[in-house]
């Protein structure tokens, strides 16, 4: 049995995994669906929150000078002139009021600190809360929400490797394309390959989509290791996928493996969560990790021992 | 309905899943995640004002007292100005959501003002038996991908289907078997946590089985169609969590108004009344009520559907073309345009710090997913996408259109805009998306390639040139329209000369990006007329009949 015969029975296999997999319109809708659903509600919590921003500002006559009314359109808000500032705020309709002795505040709404602070510099309070570009620029260089997003859509992609990997494995073993393969004169170790394989690219191709659309959108700080660190932690989940079901097919049970499946690859996740030091060493934690450590590439060489192993599995029978 | 029957589906469904060598596997997965919810002991409640407040700069007194202030370590996110007189009279603070102790302390500095801080009423979270219902719920996503799919393509529904039994019954017992057991697991693990004392008994005892019910009615009614496993764990997986989240947030935030609210929202409702979130059994009753009505609902959707399969077509003609035109315009606007959101939003920081590079970059991806989505559900694959092999006089048409394209540029003022900062932007944005700045010639070829494998390789295929054309200026121009459609006819022109080939009109495409350095800026007439000449060319001259790529 020479090598090139075997790579090409790899390769025509894992095409044909690949072709099987994006067919089935369900399992193309899953995998869009993440991304489009997280950007989608990004963009809509950012225009809802544009929209029904509370911009008034209610302040008894005396207050309303010239001066003020243009730094208060300035920083996007509308002055609103009451003889009863309080009524205006508690009727919801200004975020912040005064009369010059109380300052009514209604923290129930998103606070404008802009507003906040010229309203405070206005009756002369003893502090304002302050807020410059440079310094948001700042703070939105250093905030992980959108990369913690990705993280969690790939531990989305993670669960569908663990189904890909047993699903793959269960429903050829049952409906025959299992054996057939397997009695092709090929290496054994080319059709768990093969589907690992498969599963890998589709999984990576998407997560990388998912990738640079949030980077796109929102903006990741380190776009490049995150898609590989979740490409590899799909290719993890789906050795462990394949290994929880063996060699064996659905008639031996199918959801306590694949349930099993998914706790160890959302338990590894968690591990990341729960200590650093362990999402720099161990695969699908190490999503969380920024820096690509060693960690990937163990992930990556699951799918090969777990072909060595159902090869060793079933030339024992 | 026959009972009789219906029991018997029942049993069959958990003996398949039990009796095999994994059998054990479910209960004893389900078991360890309940286990640890239900035991682990209440944490004490945290002391109020016991968080941390880093603050950096100078602080005044009544901040320094803090018993949990920090002082000038860790990254400045809070961080305080003494009053500068006359321009300073207060103190400055720096930094966003300030903590409610350092506000309360800063407050406590004023004498002259007082402030009155109109709050919402604290939110009341429901009790760990959520938790508990979830999870169990969760659980249930392999049992069900097994139950309909599983069964379909291992061609055992079929016999059962023929057998005296009819769709309801069948679909009701395989309901019925998985509500009982991952309900059953529940219950069993909310009366361990009341054995313990960490939770008292009550109605929610009640709502916890109808969680894995109304799961597993809409589970099955999900994966009604999926033709094996892999198709029906991915649809249970991407859905269950996302309809589990938004029900339960509406009961949440419904509950508030009025809790026969909020538990009248199917699902959502009997999550909240597992969790202990209302008193008394009205809520509790009701949120059953609705939960069983939509599980009604759902199985009888189901057992009508029964028969039918997901379809794996190739869809081909003007309409799937116009909804991948469509698709193609979305995902390219929100790759190219999607920052500008922030700055509409008052975020404007955050869109520059958004690369631009990373626009074309997504879009790029984006359509790669789509072509090879599009191609491996053909028969020929690379053929369908416009991947066959050019004539000679294929690529010399090319070397002149790519000489062409550049001409073009001036014919972008040939349309007037609005004189509007938004839309000028908005232009701007959408034109310098595909252009030799982007930085890497890489990811320009690549931009390049899967614009016109999509647009010009399977969209002129599935739905004819016009629509390609079309679709390429809706897509890649559409406030640019004089410019995109000279382009995309004299692109369209290529692929037809070239007998469908698309890489031809890939090679344009970068000559004519690296040419745009070299070639001076031309009156708009002198690019149109080139474009016009070119373009009839191209369409009188013979036709190649297109070979695959080898």
């Amino acid at each position: 049995m020479n090598a090139s015969r075997a790579f090409r029975g790899w390769a025509w296999l894992t095409g044909s995994m690949i072709q099987r997999l994006l067919r089935e319109g369900m399992v193309l809708r899953s995998m869009v669906l993440p991304v489009a659903l997280t950007v989608v509600v990004m963009v809509a919590t950012v225009a809802t929150v544009t929209w029904s921003r509370v911009r008034g500002v209610a302040v008894s006559p005396a207050l309303a000078t010239p001066e003020f009314r243009e730094d208060i359109e300035a920083a996007g808000g509308v002055l609103m002139v009451s003889d009863t500032p309080e009524a205006v705020v508690r009727a919801g309709d200004a975020a912040f009021g005064t009369d010059g002795a109380t300052f009514w505040a209604d923290r129930s709404v998103m606070p404008s600190q802009a507003l906040e602070g010229l309203i405070r510099r206005q009756i002369g309070a003893a502090w304002r809360p302050y807020e410059t570009h440079e310094r948001r620029a700042v703070l939105s260089k250093s905030d992980t929400s959108s990369t913690n997003a990705i993280q969690f859509i790939g531990a989305i992609f993670a669960m569908y490797g663990v189904v890909f990997g047993a699903g793959a494995v269960a429903r050829d073993r049952d409906d025959g394309t299992l054996d057939a393969e397997l009695s092709a004169a090929q290496p054994m170790w080319v059709t768990p390959l093969a589907r690992w394989s498969a599963a890998t690219l589709v999984l990576g191709l998407f997560f990388t989509m998912s990738v640079t659309m949030m980077h796109a959108v929102v903006g990741l700080e380190a776009p490049w290791s995150l898609a590989i660190s979740g490409a590899t932690a799909s290719s993890t989940a789906a050795a462990v996928g394949m290994a929880v079901i063996g060699v064996g097919g659905k008639t031996q049970g199918f959801a306590g493996p694949m349930s099993a499946g998914l706790v160890i690859v959302m338990g590894l996740f968690s591990l990341g969560l729960y200590e650093p030091w362990l999402a720099r060493s161990l695969p699908v934690a190490s999503l969380l990790d920024p820096n690509l450590g060693v960690a990937p590439l163990i992930g990556l060489l699951l799918g090969p021992l777990y072909a060595w192993w159902f090869a060793a599995r079933v030339a024992r029978g | 309905m026959r009972l009789r029957r219906v029991l018997a589906i029942a049993e069959r469904d958990l003996r398949i899943e039990f009796s095999g060598r994994r059998g054990g596997m479910l209960p004893i997965v389900v078991a360890l995640m309940l286990l640890p919810v239900a035991v682990i002991p209440r944490p004490p409640p945290s002391p109020p004002n016991q968080k941390k407040i880093m603050v950096h700069g100078d602080v005044p007194p009544e901040v320094a007292a803090l018993p949990n202030l920090v002082r000038n370590v860790g990254p400045p996110r809070i961080t305080m100005f003494p009053p500068s007189p006359p321009e300073e009279p207060g103190w400055r603070v720096e930094g966003p959501l300030l903590p409610k102790a350092l506000t309360n302390a800063l407050d406590s500095m004023d004498t002259k003002i007082k402030v009155v801080n109109l709050e919402s009423p604290p939110w009341t979270l429901p009790e760990r038996s959520l938790l508990l219902g979830l999870l169990s719920a969760s659980m249930l996503t392999g049992a069900l991908a097994q139950s309909i799919p599983g069964e379909r393509a291992s061609r055992t529904l079929e016999p059962l289907r023929t057998a005296s039994v009819s769709p309801l019954e069948i679909v009701v017992g395989k309901w019925l078997a998985w509500t009982a057991f991952a309900g059953g697991m529940a219950m069993l693990a909310g009366l361990v946590t009341v054995l313990l004392g960490y939770q008292s008994p009550g109605p929610w005892l009640v709502a916890m089985p109808w969680v894995a019910a109304a799961t597993a009615a809409g589970g099955l009614w999900l994966v009604r169609r999926a033709n094996d496993v892999v198709a029906g764990a991915t649809v249970a997986l991407r859905t269950q969590p996302l309809l589990l989240a938004v029900l339960a947030l509406a009961a949440w935030v419904l509950g508030w108004v009025h809790p026969l609210l909020g538990a009248a929202v199917p699902l959502g409702g009997a999550l909240m009344a597992a969790g202990n979130l209302w008193e008394g059994w009205a809520p509790v009753l009701l949120a059953i009520l609705s939960t069983a009505l939509a599980c009604a609902a759902c199985l009888v959707a189901t057992a009508r559907d029964l028969g039918e399969r997901e379809q794996i077509h190739v869809r081909r003609g003007w309409g799937a073309a116009v909804a991948m035109g469509g698709v193609a315009a979305v995902t390219w606007w929100l790759a190219i345009l999607g920052p500008m959101v922030w700055a509409l939003g008052g975020a404007s920081e955050r869109t520059e710090l958004i690369p631009k590079v990373s626009g074309p970059t997504a879009g790029m991806f984006a359509m790669i997913c789509m072509v090879v989505a599009l191609a491996v559900r053909n028969s020929k694959p690379f053929e369908s996408v416009g991947l066959v092999r050019a004539s000679r006089f294929a690529w010399v048409a090319a070397l002149a259109v790519g000489l062409v394209l550049p001409l073009l540029a001036s014919a972008t003022d040939l349309w007037p805009m609005p004189a509007s900062p938004l839309w000028v932007d908005t232009r701007t944005r959408l034109i310098g998306a595909v252009t030799p700045q982007m930085g890497s010639p890489a990811l320009l070829v690549g931009v390049i390639a899967a614009q016109e494998l999509l647009l010009r390789g399977w969209m002129r295929r599935a739905g004819g040139g016009l629509l390609a054309a079309a679709a390429s200026v809706l897509v890649l121009a559409p406030l640019d329209p004089v410019r995109g459609l000279l382009e995309a006819g004299l692109l369209g022109a290529l692929v037809v000369a070239s007998g469908g080939a698309v890489l031809p009109a890939i090679l344009a495409r970068v000559v004519g990006s690296a040419m745009s350095h070299v070639v001076p800026g031309t009156p708009a007439w002198l690019g149109v007329a080139a474009a016009l000449i070119v373009g009839a060319g191209l369409w009188w001259a013979p036709t190649t009949p297109p070979t695959p790529a080898s």
